[in-house]
């Protein structure tokens, strides 16, 4: 495990393996956004040290208390009620350091399904700590980065006629479909 | 409360909410039904426990409570997938877990008789199946011509590989989304912004994010 590929495996999540525009994990809060960019950037940045203290919590959960005393089928919960209290933490810590609490992104962060599939697969992957830590890094930052680039597509497409049927969510999908298809071309 | 739940109000939004599992569970048709039949059964269960402690709770914990309740419910189903239909539930793969996140959406956070929240479940539940089975149906024939793992041979010189990727899901979703979108002709745009989705889920009264 060199530095390389653990530099690797955060390039990998934000764009090969961006969760939101491969896997469709915390599409719906990509695809659905409508707040101005300083917002997004502040949600994209809330999740993705979300993803990362989740991470870091669930790895050592899962191997030092869950898999040896065969209790793998608690994993969800949790992992959910982990999810629950690092949102509360960062919500906190957010209010101490920039008065400015998370608000009504604390449950758009707690019911991310990116967050909770990023846990989740830190530890099936059977990967070691650091790896699970740079790969959930990886997956924040590739969040955030979706839902800027979504931001950017959105305000264009605002510009120009879409027919009725496709208004709203229909040429949403279509635009992160295009998107998701120029991110193929970094696997 | 006899106003109608604003998410039903609002096929769209609840499209939107669901997206996650839509997009991931379609590539096979019997994914799909599997999917949408585990989305059901947990928003029905969840449902029926948290009206019956949604008094005792206070609006944060409900929040909390919904998560873990749906999270147990689906960590049951997990297991019983893998143990009864292990290649369904390799399929569904990790969107099987995350429809725990993705269904506590729905779990009503205000104070509704327990036959309105079951009534508007079930609702919600039986439409995710069609849109669900619709999507899957699009991407199967088209993508792997085939359907519910059966080749379909007068298609297969036809095949749109892309439909099995991530863009041909978003893809036909979209089409799929457009026609349920047509169908309900209305006249706004109809998105609704995930914000007020989570105001929804935040707030004591489900009606404020009703469009005049």
């Amino acid at each position: 495990m060199t530095f390389k590929s653990l530099l690797l495996l955060i390039v990998g999540g934000v764009l090969a393996n961006n969760y939101a525009l491969e896997k469709f994990l915390g599409a719906a809060q990509v695809i659905g956004r409508a707040e101005k960019r300083k917002g997004l950037a502040r949600l994209g940045l809330s999740v993705a040290v979300v993803i990362f203290l989740t991470a870091a919590v669930v790895w050592p959960v899962q191997t030092y208390l869950l898999a040896p005393n065969s209790l793998g089928f608690l994993q969800l919960m949790v992992f959910a009620a982990v999810v629950l209290v690092i949102t509360a933490l960062t919500e906190s810590c957010l209010k101490k350091i920039c008065k400015e609490p998370l608000g009504a992104f604390f449950p758009v962060i707690a019911v991310n399904s990116a967050v909770l599939g990023a846990a989740v697969s830190s530890v099936s992957s059977g990967t070691g700590y650091l790896e699970a830590l740079f790969s959930a890094a990886g997956i924040g930052l590739g969040f955030a980065a979706a839902l800027l680039l979504m931001a950017g597509v959105e305000e264009k497409i605002e510009e120009q006629y879409v027919p009725k049927a496709f208004q709203g969510l229909p040429v949403r999908l279509l635009a992160a479909a295009i998107l998701s298809m120029a991110l193929v071309a970094f696997k | 409360m006899n106003e109608k739940n604003a998410l039903l109000k609002d096929p769209m939004l609840l499209l939107l909410l669901c997206a996650c599992p839509i997009l991931g569970a379609t590539t096979n048709v019997l994914a799909a039904l599997a999917m949408g039949g585990a989305l059901l059964l947990v928003l029905v269960l969840s449902s029926v426990i948290l009206s019956a402690l949604q008094n005792m709770l206070s609006r944060q914990a409900k929040l909390a409570a919904a998560l873990l309740l749906a999270a147990g419910f689906t960590s049951v189903l997990q297991q019983l997938m893998h143990a009864f239909q292990p290649d369904v539930s390799s399929k569904l793969g990790i969107y099987l877990a995350v429809a725990a996140v993705d269904v506590m959406v729905f779990l009503s956070t205000d104070s509704r008789p327990l036959g309105d929240n079951l009534k508007n479940s079930v609702i919600a539940g039986l439409f995710l199946i069609v849109v669900l089975a619709a999507v899957a149906a699009v991407r199967e024939v088209f993508g792997n011509a085939s359907f519910a793992g059966m080749e379909i041979s007068f298609l297969s010189g036809y095949k749109v590989p892309i439909l099995m990727q991530a863009s041909g899901g978003f893809a036909a979703f979209a089409v799929i989304a457009a026609v349920i979108n047509a169908i309900r002709a209305k006249k706004d745009i109809c998105l609704l912004s995930y914000a007020d989705a989570a105001g929804f889920l935040a707030s004591e009264n489900g009606t404020k994010e009703e469009k005049s």
